[in-house]
This record gives structure tokens, C-alpha cells and sequence, in this order.
């Protein structure tokens, strides 16, 4: 069971998703679903504490880049995504734990498509190194 | 005269001047050196000692020019910027002159990561001097010569006989600089000029106008220089990356289509020797036949430039 | 502004060898605004340690502060109970910054977590280039407000060798010609005359080569008051 935490852009959440009830499990695999109010809220430092923890990995929903409404907030998604799966390589995670999907739906089936792609390349890189750590 | 050198007085006697380059080893064989001393004897008034060109550690040019002095072929030291602070470059200058060196070339010499572009690994990682630029250099030189003084200001216990000489890129990049770093390197004090290679007459005879337009030629002697293309491979790849050489077309597909390239080579080289001389200031060439010292012979031969005046 | 770049997390763990308890200390000026040693970058490397160390069966315990001004003492000052409590600080200001917390904190090891690279600014984002080599003897004036000194790969005062060509120095394509710019901007502002005057062998004693520099103003020297 792979252990994946999901930050959503509020406008590519599910109607039935959103909190308080988000799903803890989709497809079998242990979820955290983050509601962002825009991708552009995402840090790096959030993509890279939950891996301290031991999770598999990260799925960040963001809008397609000319139809984000802060304008400027997908892209600097892509950017951070970018640079949090480079320090992840950097420590011996690989390249490719943290997926970035813009788009402009927000079906359930586009998450679950996204997240089968996610597990497949992140089981490819074995468990995370880092699974069932304690130390805080 | 300000040195006494053979190639001052040559271009004293008004005679068109002809220098060549000569490689020192990347070793310390002095055989290498005599083997290429032999094969450039008497083709020139005197031969330029690279320092270390491309930044590749060779044996060096001060003692390289040495080995010519002593077998009396006349030497121009060149003397980068790049490896010596003025301290080290006015000491090696004391030490040449001291062994009956004349010449010297004044060159900011190639960036230290040049030695790593070829198949060689040179020395990128090296720290460079830059203390003093060519210009710079020029000046310094002059100083030991006639007010026999350092450039720090100390004096000397005599003044130091030289023939000082600069480099001109006509061609390079920004274009509109060219003409007043000529100008500038005249005003320091340089007595002669080397050009970097000239394949475009046309191009080149608008330069030399605009040296004209102030008078330069006069002031300074301008050596043209040649290098005796030895394939078409080799005139497009100068073409393309090597600053301030351009190379026209027409003559690029003339050497590919030649059959025996390295005959037409020697061929183009004479009649760009022909073909500089006729334009007004330049007084001499300089022929670098790289790793190729044989064609010197044949190619100053052709130009009717030999024998050598004995001055 | 100081540029730096962060090193590589493997190094910074080599020079914690041994230590269980770590002080991550960013600075909020420079480091910050290139994005080596700001608080955000100081979250990015403590996790990054974090993430390693756990990999590795380690359990050093990370703390992260980031100071407004690491080269200053006021500032370095506030943060004394969280250094005092730690085995290793790692520093992510500039070298100025690291020098300065160990100058004050004589009793604990202060590592570097960014190489300094140089003076510059940010040119485009994430990209940021050099401008000033603190020669000590500015002649911006001469030179249409560009620098050779810093710009020119020889720094070269005559202007530029011969191995400029289309723009780009001979080191590499991706550097612009210092003296490219240089005369660009002279002819733009119709002064490429300033060119013709043989600059003379430069004072590098204002330079580096002077050894380590200090500037006094005098006025502001109370010798009175022993300085601390």
C-alpha cells in the first residue's frame, strides 16, 4: 500500500471531496488530499517534510497554466515541483516522486489515472528509504 | 636604433620584413627544437617563440628563444600577460635581453580554459594574472628601454635594447574598437605589428585604410600575418571559431576542391603574401605554418621573398 | 548583492559527522533574495538533512532559525540560546556571515552551508550574474557604467583581445564579452572616445593583493569608547 499525499488546487477538487470528507484511500493506496487555494501556495518545503516522514509520494493538482486564476500560480508550481524532485535526488529518493498534473477538469477519474502513473514510477524506485521513520 | 635587432634592421632598410612561428615542445627535448630550427633557417628575419599558446604547458619561450640566439637565428619572445605578474614579466624580460634576445611580442595570450577545448586536458582550473593587459605590457617594455626605469619607478643600471611588438586582430569583434586598440598599442610604444591571420584582402585593406586614416603605418610596422591553410577542413573550422579570421567562401571551396590540398595551400598562401604587399603600411608578413615548419620554405620561396637580406 | 549557491547536502553531512544535535542558521538578506541561505532555503536543506540522515539510521535532531542579518552582531546576538544548545551550526549566509557567528560564538564549530560565488545581481529569474570585483579603485565612469574588471574574463583595462566574437567571450558562449557591452553602451551614449586614452598598469594594491582591507572613517572612531 503506497502512502501518497495529494495537494489540490480548490478549483481541481472533486464536489464530493472536499473536506471534511476527502477520501483516506483511493485505488488502495493511503491518501492525504491537501486543499491549496491556489497550487501557487505550494512550497517546496511541504513537498519535501511529508518524505521525512516516510511517505511514497506527492501528487500536486494544479490548473493548466493559462487558465490559473493567480495567474502566475501553476507555473510557480511547476517550478517548485521541480526543484523539490531535485533535492529528493539530491538525498537518494530519485527524480520522480513528486508529480505535478495541470489540467482543467477535476473528475475523480483524473486523480485516480495520476495517481496509478505515480505509484507505478515510484514503486519502481523501490520503498521509500525513508518509510516507517520516527524521528522527528 | 632602439635595439639593434635583425628584424629592426631589416624594416630600417626599408626591405619588406618576413617572421615565422616556431612551437616550442610539450617536453624538454631540445633536439625537437634544433629539428625545427633547422627546417626554418634563413626563411625569415626572425621567428616568433610562442609562450605557451592555448595554454598548454610547453618548455617556455624565453628558453626556447634562447636555443635560437645561440645558434644565431634571431628570436621574437612572445610574453603573455596571462601567466606572469609585472614583477616576473620585467625579470624574464632582464633575463632574455641578458642572452641577447631583441624581440618581444606584448599578447594577452589565451584564456587559461583554452587548454582543455582540444583533445588535451591543460590546466582550466588555474588561477590567471592579468596584472598588467598587452597595452600595458607595451608600455612597461618601453620603460626599460628608454628610461631604463621599472614600471614601479625604480631605474635600472642600463636601459634594456628591445624591439617591442603588439598583436592586431583588424577583423575581430566589436569591430569599431579595432582601429583605436591599434592606436592605443602604437601610442605605448610598440614598433611592430602582427596580424592575426588574413584571408579576406578586401576586408583587411579597409582595416589597414583606417589605420591609414590616422596615420598609424607610419608610426608602426605592420607585419601581415599568413597561416599556410592546410586543408579546406581547416580554413571553414578558422572560419567559423576563431575570432577576428575570416575566410571567404570561394576560398574555402577552392582548397576542398583542390586534389592535393596541402600543395594548394602552399600555392594560397604565396599569393595572399602577393596580395597584402600591394596594400599601402604593410611592411612585412608573418607566417605561422602550424606543426607544419617545411612549408615555411617553399611558401616565402614562392613569394620571391628569399634569400633573406643579411643587414 | 552577495551571491552564493548552496552545497551539496553529502558535503554539509560529511562536515556533521558525529554531531546529534545541528543548528541550521539562514540569513535573511543577500543568501535570501539568490535563494541559497533564506529561511526558505534553510526549511529546504534541514529537510533535505532530514530526509538523508534517516536513510542513512542517524537520528540527529535538525533545528532551523534564520537570522535578519547574519553579518551583523545585534542580530547574530538573538539566536545565542538556540546555538549554545547545539553541537554544530551551519551557516547558510555568505562567508562574511559564517565569520561573524564564529567570531562571536568562539566555542562552537560554525560550518558553511553555501559557497559565496561573487557580487552581483539577479539578472533574470533564477539566473544571476557577477558585477563588481571590490577592486577597491571603481573607474565605472570611464567605462559606460560597465565593469571590465569583473566583466572582462582577463580583465583587461585597454579594452577587449582578440577573442571576442559575436558578442561572446572566448572562454565560453554562454559569457557575454565584457568589453562588448562595454563599447555597446559607449556608442549609445556617444562617448566611444573615452576608449582612446591609454589606461596605465592598474593599483591592485586596493585589490585583494593588498592583503585583507579594513576602511576607517575617522570621524566616526570614538577613541574613548573601547570598541567591542
Amino acid at each position: 500500500m503506497s502512502h501518497i499525499y495529494v495537494f489540490a488546487c480548490q478549483h481541481r477538487i472533486p464536489r464530493d471531496w472536499r473536506p471534511p470528507f476527502s477520501p483516506e484511500e483511493i485505488n488502495g493506496h493511503k491518501v492525504r488530499l491537501i486543499q491549496l487555494p491556489c497550487s501557487a501556495k505550494l512550497s517546496t518545503v511541504h513537498m519535501l517534510r511529508p518524505f521525512e516522514q516516510g511517505i511514497d509520494g506527492i501528487l500536486v493538482m494544479a490548473c493548466s497554466e493559462d487558465t490559473c486564476r493567480s495567474l502566475e500560480g501553476s507555473r510557480r508550481a511547476r517550478m517548485r515541483v521541480r526543484e523539490a524532485n531535485s533535492v529528493l535526488e539530491e538525498v537518494g529518493l530519485g527524480d520522480c516522486r513528486v508529480m505535478l498534473k495541470q489540467r482543467n477538469g477535476s473528475e475523480p477519474a483524473m486523480y485516480r489515472d495520476a495517481l496509478e502513473e505515480l505509484v507505478a514510477q515510484t514503486q519502481a524506485l523501490g520503498a521509500s528509504p525513508t518509510r516507517g521513520n520516527n524521528v522527528t | 636604433m632602439k635595439s639593434g635587432s635583425n628584424l629592426e634592421k631589416v624594416l630600417s632598410a626599408g626591405h619588406t620584413a618576413v617572421t615565422a612561428e616556431l612551437g616550442p615542445p610539450m617536453g624538454c627535448n631540445a633536439e625537437t627544437v634544433r629539428k625545427k630550427m633547422e627546417l626554418l633557417r634563413g626563411t625569415a628575419d626572425a621567428f616568433n617563440v610562442t609562450d605557451c599558446q592555448t595554454a598548454v604547458v610547453r618548455m617556455s619561450s624565453i628558453s626556447t628563444s634562447i636555443f635560437l640566439a645561440q645558434a644565431g637565428m634571431e628570436p621574437v619572445m612572445q610574453m603573455t600577460c596571462r601567466d606572469r605578474n609585472r614583477i616576473a614579466i620585467q625579470s624574464d624580460i632582464l633575463g632574455a635581453a641578458a642572452h641577447g634576445i631583441k624581440n618581444c611580442l606584448c599578447i594577452a595570450g589565451d584564456h587559461q580554459s583554452f587548454g582543455a577545448k582540444g583533445k588535451l586536458k591543460g590546466h582550466p582550473g588555474s588561477k590567471n594574472v592579468y596584472d598588467v593587459d598587452s597595452i600595458q605590457l607595451v608600455g612597461i617594455l618601453r620603460g626599460l628601454r628608454d628610461d631604463a626605469r621599472q614600471q614601479g619607478g625604480d631605474p635600472l643600471d642600463a636601459s634594456v635594447p628591445l624591439f617591442i611588438g603588439a598583436a592586431w586582430t583588424p577583423l575581430g569583434d566589436p569591430i569599431e574598437i579595432r582601429t583605436i586598440r591599434l592606436a592605443k598599442k602604437v601610442n605605448a610604444g610598440a614598433d611592430f605589428i602582427q596580424t592575426q591571420a588574413v584571408y579576406d584582402i578586401k576586408r583587411f585593406s579597409e582595416a589597414m585604410q583606417k589605420a591609414r586614416d590616422r596615420g598609424l603605418h607610419e608610426r608602426v610596422a605592420i607585419l601581415a600575418g599568413i597561416i599556410v591553410p592546410k586543408s579546406g577542413g581547416m580554413l571553414a573550422y578558422m572560419n567559423k571559431s576563431v575570432p577576428g579570421v575570416v575566410v571567404p567562401q570561394e576560398l574555402i571551396d577552392r582548397m576542398k576542391a583542390a586534389s592535393d590540398q596541402r600543395a594548394e595551400g602552399i600555392k594560397i598562401a604565396v599569393e595572399l603574401i602577393q596580395q597584402v604587399l600591394q596594400i599601402e603600411g604593410v611592411r612585412g608578413v608573418h607566417i605561422q605554418a602550424i606543426e607544419w615548419e617545411e612549408a615555411v620554405r617553399e611558401v616565402v620561396g614562392g613569394a620571391g621573398l628569399l634569400p633573406r637580406p643579411t643587414v | 548583492m552577495i551571491i552564493a549557491e548552496r552545497k551539496p547536502v553529502a558535503e554539509i553531512l560529511n562536515m556533521i559527522e558525529g554531531a546529534s544535535t545541528v543548528l541550521v542558521a539562514g540569513c535573511a538578506t543577500c543568501v535570501a533574495d539568490c535563494m541559497a541561505g533564506g529561511e526558505r532555503e534553510v526549511g529546504i536543506l534541514a529537510s533535505a538533512m532530514r530526509i538523508a540522515l534517516v536513510r542513512e539510521g542517524k537520528a540527529v535532531e535538525i533545528i532551523e532559525v534564520t537570522v535578519e542579518r547574519q553579518c551583523e552582531r545585534e542580530f547574530i546576538e538573538r539566536i545565542r540560546e538556540l546555538v549554545e544548545k547545539v553541537d554544530v551550526v551551519i551557516s547558510t549566509a555568505c562567508g562574511i556571515g559564517v565569520q561573524a557567528m564564529a567570531e562571536r560564538y568562539r566555542n562552537k564549530p560554525i560550518y558553511p552551508g553555501v559557497n559565496t560565488t561573487f557580487l552581483g545581481l539577479r539578472e533574470e529569474e533564477g539566473l544571476w550574474t557577477e558585477r563588481c570585483a571590490a577592486c577597491g579603485d571603481c573607474t565605472l565612469h570611464l567605462t559606460g557604467g560597465i565593469c571590465p574588471v569583473a566583466r572582462c574574463s582577463k580583465s583587461l583595462l585597454n579594452g577587449p583581445c582578440g577573442g571576442s566574437r559575436e558578442g561572446k567571450c572566448e572562454v565560453s558562449e554562454e559569457i557575454a564579452c565584457g568589453w562588448q557591452l562595454i563599447i555597446d553602451r559607449l556608442i549609445e551614449l556617444g562617448q566611444l572616445d573615452r576608449l582612446e586614452a591609454n589606461i596605465p598598469p592598474k593599483n591592485w594594491a586596493t585589490s585583494r593583493d593588498g592583503g585583507p582591507r579594513k576602511v576607517i572613517k575617522k570621524e566616526l572612531r570614538d577613541e574613548k569608547r573601547k570598541q567591542s
